[in-house]
């Protein structure tokens, strides 16, 4: 197991190096520079701008792969260099912001799978109920409507009708945990609808199919409750195809906290890569798409892990 | 049989046919092994009848098929086909060879297309090839529809609508299409049931006399391959044990596995049944990966001794016609235990 | 105590699908003695799963329900038990084994735990050690070699034949007082079937236990079976004792059936009959006909309009046919 884990991430290797490239060659592909955003900052402000010293402060002078592998140089020693228009460097950019992303993901995922597993194997277990129809539509409607109009609705109508309006002041997990609490509920639960609709469908799925197999029938055989079946033998064997829904999720749930973070005024990482895309602020672009990328894959390589844990038949090695 | 010279009247003629797939491991594809699912096997068919292969799951009976119709890029040995041996055929002149050799398998559930009409799955075949209209393609897969057995009325419905058997007629009726002389018959009863079964066996056989065909008949089922074949032979692990005309099979078997396979192999009819001789074999037949050392079948061999654990038995002609690979089968076919 | 352990009488078991009521099990009546061997033969679509999984109750509704019937199972009537008291009958004196041994076993759980996991329902109170104990003895008792280690393996580690020998022995755990065994070896190779229909008759005279074996293959039940139950279109065509049934068969389907199977031990030129046509659609056939006569070459008007009743052919020996005698006229010809 020990080998495996260490084999895997060896072979992420080449693929943090192809996104390195992916992302490099992107921005300096988009039209408009860092250079461009900056000289039009400083002309609206009306200072002078000398363009070619800017130019060589920011580094830009040199031929494109002179600057990747400077970058790229700097990221094998751990720098990931400096923001183009803040006083920080991008490391401290990134431990700043990405734990309150991650916090944000993690608590989305957390209410999907509280919600979606259970409800996904009751309706399952009550296959076309009045529950089982109940919850199906309206995972149905969590799935359809999108994020970012929930999330004004709770910002407008609350505060309308009973002036109430969430937490917009961030205070770290560790610092004020009740503060913290309640400026990250609203937007994770909100967040974690789309996915709960999804997920809770396929666990239902998964588990009518798996009680339709045989040897939930050899178990009915044996004599199994209700409960024992569905538990010892559907529940398991159903998680196998949902753990790898979930992992693959997760990406798309990182993606789409970038709206709830502006919404709520979350401090987290999509906010920082939504202005750095507008200014073509380099660095920081390309440190957080490392980072996330870096993230995407562990947690990749955990569901296989967990694959593994679930089913016997997986060979890893 | 590698001596054997060929005769004038053998229509298909297969040397020391091998079929090594290999086994690869890593990102690299490291070949570290071969699964010798056929392993040197000869046999000759002459025109019009039968040859039955029968052997347990894992014994590369299918992939004899396979190896003949060169569907393989691993298969190995010699194969002359109506006097054409493969190895002097271009690639246009294999393609014409193909055609000659049909193929019936065992799931009719995936081997007809559900979006075609069975009228379209029958001629699609002909259509390809371009031998003749696409109206007389029609007219003839509904000729060939009747003739197996299924009303041409029904030509335009999908193979879904019909039935496992119905669909097998079907599958034989598109191999009838091509007009060809060699039929590899792969299975093509084991999913049916007992009377759709007598059915489409009665079929096959009622096809080969209207139509000269030349058949190899594959199955696991003894009591079918020997009753629609003319000679029978056994294959265990990539090899055959037995190979003798089907009448004298059951009269006189001479290779143990042959005789437990005999045994096996039910008999409905209890004053039969309850009082004939009973080899119960041991275990399940091995990985072809990794198979025994000396003759395959010493692991599963009630009667192995030391030299069969050693030395490989030659597959030979102990009586006219009948060839074994077995130490304990003396010449003239006397057991010598 | 009733000879019988099984009397199963007019048991009704449709399915409700799109196409209308599908009669799976049609009026069928059969019973079992205690310690026997009884064989169901029927094609596919014949209802004999659908017979014993109503017996266990496991037909699930929908779409499928048990319209009407009686199940006296070593006296009681399960049509009238509790589901909870039913639970505890199955496994533990009712068990079933079934056709595809790759998949009938928990892939996520060891061989050991699900054969322990049968146990344990039924018997409260045995200690940990114990079951284990019990479960290795019963892997032994069924052929596995080395079933300490053996037991923590998963079902993928297990070839087919081993599979089907894990069912047998976790069907066996609490001794039951019967079996049904629907095509146990249907999916394995000749030699294995040999070993496992062997395996199966072993285990039936050392626990006591009665056994059903349902199978299409008349031919693997000819040396054990102790009787033998024609089924037809959701019901029991003919009935009799083994002997009865393959030398004196007296319905025209089980006729048909016999000479349908090519025999091995007779020359090639024996001929195989052919029953044309194909087994009924159980949603169109009308209930009050024979539904074999579409197929049935005796065939004459009645058997299109009326339910053939059952008759007694000699003691023991029962037959549904109207045509009886012409068919058996035709048999003794064919024989002859």
């Amino acid at each position: 197991m020990g080998k495996y884990i260490v084999k895997r991430i060896l072979l992420l290797i080449p693929t943090v190096l192809v996104v390195c490239i992916l992302t490099f060659a992107m921005m300096r592909m988009l039209p408009g520079t860092a250079l461009d955003y900056m000289v039009k900052r400083l002309t609206a402000a009306g200072q002078a701008v000398d363009v070619e010293s800017l130019r060589v402060r920011l580094g830009l002078d040199q031929p494109a792969l002179v600057q990747f592998f400077t970058w790229m140089g700097g990221v094998l020693r751990g720098d990931l260099g400096n923001s183009l228009f803040q006083y920080e460097s991008v490391g401290e950019i990134i431990g700043r912001e990405l734990p309150v992303t991650i916090q944000l993901g993690f608590m989305e995922l957390f209410w999907t799978i509280l919600f979606a597993v259970p409800l996904g194997v009751w309706c399952a277990a009550r296959q076309d109920g009045v529950p089982d129809y109940t919850f199906r539509v309206f995972a149905i409607i969590f799935m359809a409507v999108p994020t970012f109009l929930v999330a004004s609705i709770v910002l407008v109508y609350p505060a309308a009708w009973w002036g109430y309006a969430p937490n917009i002041k961030y205070s770290g997990i560790f610092q004020d945990f009740g503060a913290n609490m309640r400026m990250f509920l609203v937007p994770s639960v909100i967040g974690a609808l789309a996915q709960t609709g999804m997920q809770l469908r396929m666990v239902r799925t998964c588990c009518l199919e798996t009680m339709r197999t045989d040897f939930v029938r050899t178990a009915w055989a044996k004599g199994c409750g209700e409960w024992r079946v569905l538990i010892k033998h559907v529940f398991r064997n159903s998680m196998i195809p949902v753990v790898t829904v979930i992992g693959g999720s997760v990406a798309g749930i990182f993606g789409g906290n970038v709206i709830l973070e502006n919404l709520f005024n979350i401090p987290g990482i999509g906010q920082q890569l939504i202005t750095a895309l507008d200014q073509r602020d380099y660095t920081v672009i390309q440190g957080c798409v490392l980072v996330m990328a870096i993230i995407v894959m562990l947690i990749n390589l955990l569901v296989d892990i967990c694959y593994k844990w679930l089913d016997p038949r997986v060979e890893i090695d | 049989m590698n001596e054997q010279t060929t005769r004038r009247d053998d229509f298909l003629v297969v040397r020391d046919l091998k079929v090594h797939f290999p086994v690869t491991r890593g990102i690299l594809k490291r070949t570290v092994g071969y699964v010798k699912a056929v392993d040197g096997v000869s046999f000759t068919i002459r025109q019009g009848e039968t040859l039955g292969i029968v052997g347990e799951s894992g014994s590369g009976k299918s992939t004899v098929g396979n190896g003949i119709l060169r569907a393989t890029p691993y298969a190995r040995g010699e194969i002359i086909f109506d006097g054409v041996n493969y190895k002097d055929v271009d690639k246009a002149g294999m393609r014409r060879l193909r055609k000659r050799i049909q193929v019936v398998m065992q799931d009719p559930y995936s081997s007809l297309d559900p979006r075609m009409n069975v009228r379209d799955c029958i001629s699609e075949g002909v259509r390809i090839h371009k031998t003749m209209s696409k109206a007389e393609a029609d007219a003839r897969a509904e000729e060939l529809l009747e003739l197996v057995g299924i009303r041409r009325s029904f030509a335009d419905r999908f193979p879904h609508e019909f039935s496992g058997g119905q669909r097998q007629r079907i599958c034989i009726a598109r191999a009838l299409a091509m007009e060809p002389e060699f039929i590899i018959c792969d299975e093509v009863v084991s999913a049916l049931d007992v009377s759709i079964q007598a059915q489409v066996v009665t079929l096959l056989m009622e096809m080969q006399r209207m139509f000269g065909l030349t058949y190899i008949f594959i199955g696991h089922d003894l009591s079918v391959v020997r009753y629609i074949s003319n000679n029978v032979a056994v294959m265990y692990l990539g090899k055959f044990m037995e190979l003798t005309e089907s009448e004298t099979l059951y009269e006189n078997p001479l290779h143990p596995y042959t005789k437990a396979l005999i045994s096996a192999a039910p008999i409905p009819d209890p004053r039969v049944d309850r009082v004939r001789e009973r080899i119960l074999l041991t275990g399940e037949i091995p990985n072809p990966i990794d198979p025994p050392a000396g003759c395959r079948f010493c692991t599963r061999c009630p009667f192995a001794s030391d030299e069969c654990r050693e030395t490989e038995p030659a597959f030979r002609e102990v009586v006219r016609g009948h060839w074994v690979a077995c130490h304990k089968v003396a010449e003239g076919g006397a057991w010598r235990g | 105590m009733s000879d019988n352990i099984l009397e199963v009488r007019r048991l009704r078991t449709s399915f409700f699908t799109d196409t209308g009521e599908l009669r799976a099990v049609d009026d069928m009546s059969y019973s079992v003695r205690r310690g026997e061997f009884c064989a169901i033969i029927g094609e596919s679509g014949s209802g004999k799963s659908v017979s014993a999984l109503s017996v266990m109750r496991l037909i699930s509704y929908p779409p499928g329900f048990i319209k009407g019937g009686e199940i006296l199972f070593d006296g009681r009537d399960l049509m009238g038990v509790s589901d909870k008291e039913m639970q505890a009958i199955r496994g533990s004196e009712i068990a079933m084994i079934f056709q595809e041994p790759g998949t009938a076993l928990n892939p996520v759980m060891t061989i050991g735990a699900q054969i322990e996991e049968n146990i344990r329902l039924h018997e409260r109170g045995v200690s940990r050690e114990e079951t284990a104990r019990r479960t290795a003895e019963l892997l032994e008792l069924v052929g596995i070699p080395d079933p300490e280690t053996r037991l923590k393996d998963y079902p993928h580690q297990f070839s087919g034949g081993m599979k089907q020998r894990a069912m047998i022995a976790m069907a066996m755990s609490c001794r039951p007082k019967l079996l049904f065994a629907d095509e146990p070896t249907t999916a394995l190779d000749v030699t294995v079937q040999a070993q496992v229909l062997e395996q199966l008759n072993d285990m039936r005279t050392r626990f006591g236990t009665s056994l059903v074996l349902i199978t299409h293959n008349l031919g693997v039940v000819a040396r054990y079976a102790d009787s033998v139950k024609i089924m037809y279109g959701g019901r029991i065509v003919e009935s009799g004792s083994t002997d009865d049934i393959f030398i004196e068969p007296a319905h025209p389907y089980t006729m048909g059936l016999i000479r349908a199977v090519p025999r091995l031990d007779l020359p090639r030129s024996h001929g195989l009959y052919t029953i044309e046509g194909e087994p009924p659609d159980m949603s169109k056939t009308p209930p009050d006909c024979c539904p074999f006569h579409y197929r049935c070459p005796y065939a004459d008007e009645r058997c299109g309009k009326e339910r053939p009743r059952d008759e007694e052919v000699s003691p023991g020996h029962v037959c549904a046919c109207f045509r009886r005698d012409v068919a058996k006229a035709a048999w003794k010809g064919a024989d002859a």
